[in-house]
């Protein structure tokens, strides 16, 4: 066989693969959450912090951040917010209904390489949780390659926070610390109130030997990287997840630019050092 | 130049200011996609030309002088 023959035995990198819903719930008022399995009976095949283009036929196309582990074999779960034609319609998604597929796609954090044998530090703000939880649970699931695991999440008030059941559990592990906060309380809050900078004095880490992890909202980045600052740690052990704008999800038509990175395939992880510098990135 | 190109789901508008969105236009068609495949995305069918009726962004223009003054 030449070596050509391996570039033209190409699969159309637009063409959908076939889900299925196997559970559908509300998770908030604005978030739904969705267990899907490949019709082909194959796992998703992703990393901790990609994404994958989620159609439905008629409708369109969005990019989903996948929000289960790999670990968790034989389906894979996402949470989508309520903001426009896509996200409605995946909202009406019930058990048994078909979504099409493209992916996983872009890259992941560094489970296997950077994280490995380091204490892990996690920031996530709001919807930033959704493709962390992945992170998250793959270094739980595989402890004891790591080093101590801090996990800080921020939420804008109690009635919008995610995953529950993965908070409660845990909280109620001793080999990790975990703390959160909401920026606004309601009459079922008695944790800590305000944004998730608040939390840095409560959290002691040894910045030379931690891989920090970031993702919420645009606005979040540049106050939690301050406090990584002062704590000492260096860009180099700093990654972080960027949303951007989106069309075909495979480096093609240069939606997601920033600047000449593209964010479907440089990213959405970047390590910070590599982009702290490049205009309109954080 | 669309405000919600750059626009993500939480409201946040990575490029906000014209200037921004000028600059980009440019350097999506000129630069970032050069860089990568050695070759300008405009292929000069001027579509955008003829709806831009100011006529103040003409990438054919715009391209062709760049090229001849490098020349
Ligand atoms: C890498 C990545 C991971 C993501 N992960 C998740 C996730 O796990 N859960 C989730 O709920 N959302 C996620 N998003 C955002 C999601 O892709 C958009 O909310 C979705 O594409 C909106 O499509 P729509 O048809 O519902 O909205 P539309 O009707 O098309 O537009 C409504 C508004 O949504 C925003 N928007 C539209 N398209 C995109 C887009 N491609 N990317 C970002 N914002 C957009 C715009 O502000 C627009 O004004 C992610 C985006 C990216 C780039
Ligand atoms: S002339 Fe305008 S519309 Fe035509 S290819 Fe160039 S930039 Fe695109
Ligand atoms: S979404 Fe098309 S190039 Fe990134």
């Amino acid at each position: 066989m030449s070596s050509r023959s391996c570039n033209t035995k190409h699969k159309d990198i637009y063409l959908p693969e076939m889900a299925t819903v196997v559970k559908a719930e509300s998770m908030t008022e604005m978030e739904y959450f969705l267990e899907l399995k490949m019709d082909s009976g194959n796992d998703l095949g992703h990393m901790p912090g990609q994404f994958a283009e989620i159609s439905i036929p008629g409708i369109g196309e969005a990019p989903i951040s996948v929000s289960s582990s790999p670990t968790q074999r034989g389906s894979f779960e996402m949470v989508v917010r309520k903001v426009g034609n896509v996200s409605n319609a995946i909202h009406g998604l019930k058990p048994d209904d078909k979504v099409g597929v493209r992916g996983p796609y872009g890259t992941n954090f560094p489970v296997e390489d950077a994280m490995k044998g380091k204490d892990i530090l996690f920031v996530c703000g709001g919807i930033g949780l959704v493709p962390v939880r992945s992170v998250i649970n793959y270094v739980l699931d595989n402890r004891k390659d790591y080093g101590n695991v801090t996990i800080l999440v921020g939420t804008k008030s109690p009635s919008e926070r995610l995953f529950l059941d993965d908070i409660n559990k845990w909280k109620s592990r001793d080999d990790i610390t975990f703390i959160e906060t909401v920026d606004r309380k309601d009459e079922t809050w008695t944790g800590n109130i305000g944004v998730i900078t608040t939390l840095f004095p409560k959290i002691s880490i040894n910045p030379a030997n931690t891989v920090t992890i970031i993702c919420g909202p645009p606005i979040m980045y540049k106050f939690v990287i301050l406090e990584l600052e002062k704590l000492g740690m260096a860009d180099e052990n700093v990654y972080v997840s960027l949303e951007r704008r989106m069309k075909c999800g495979v480096g093609k038509c240069g939606h997601c630019q920033i600047n000449g990175l593209y964010t479907c395939v440089d990213g959405p992880v970047f390590r910070f050092a590599d982009v702290a510098e490049v205009r309109e990135a954080i | 130049m669309l405000l919600k190109f750059a626009e993500v789901a939480g409201g946040h508008n990575f490029r906000k200011d014209k200037a921004d969105r000028y600059r980009h236009r440019y350097y999506r068609k000129g630069k970032y996609v050069a860089d990568k495949v050695g070759r300008l995305a405009c292929v000069g069918c001027g579509r955008c030309i003829s709806a831009c009726v100011s006529n103040i962004a003409n990438p054919v223009e715009v391209f062709n002088t760049l090229l001849e003054d490098k020349q």
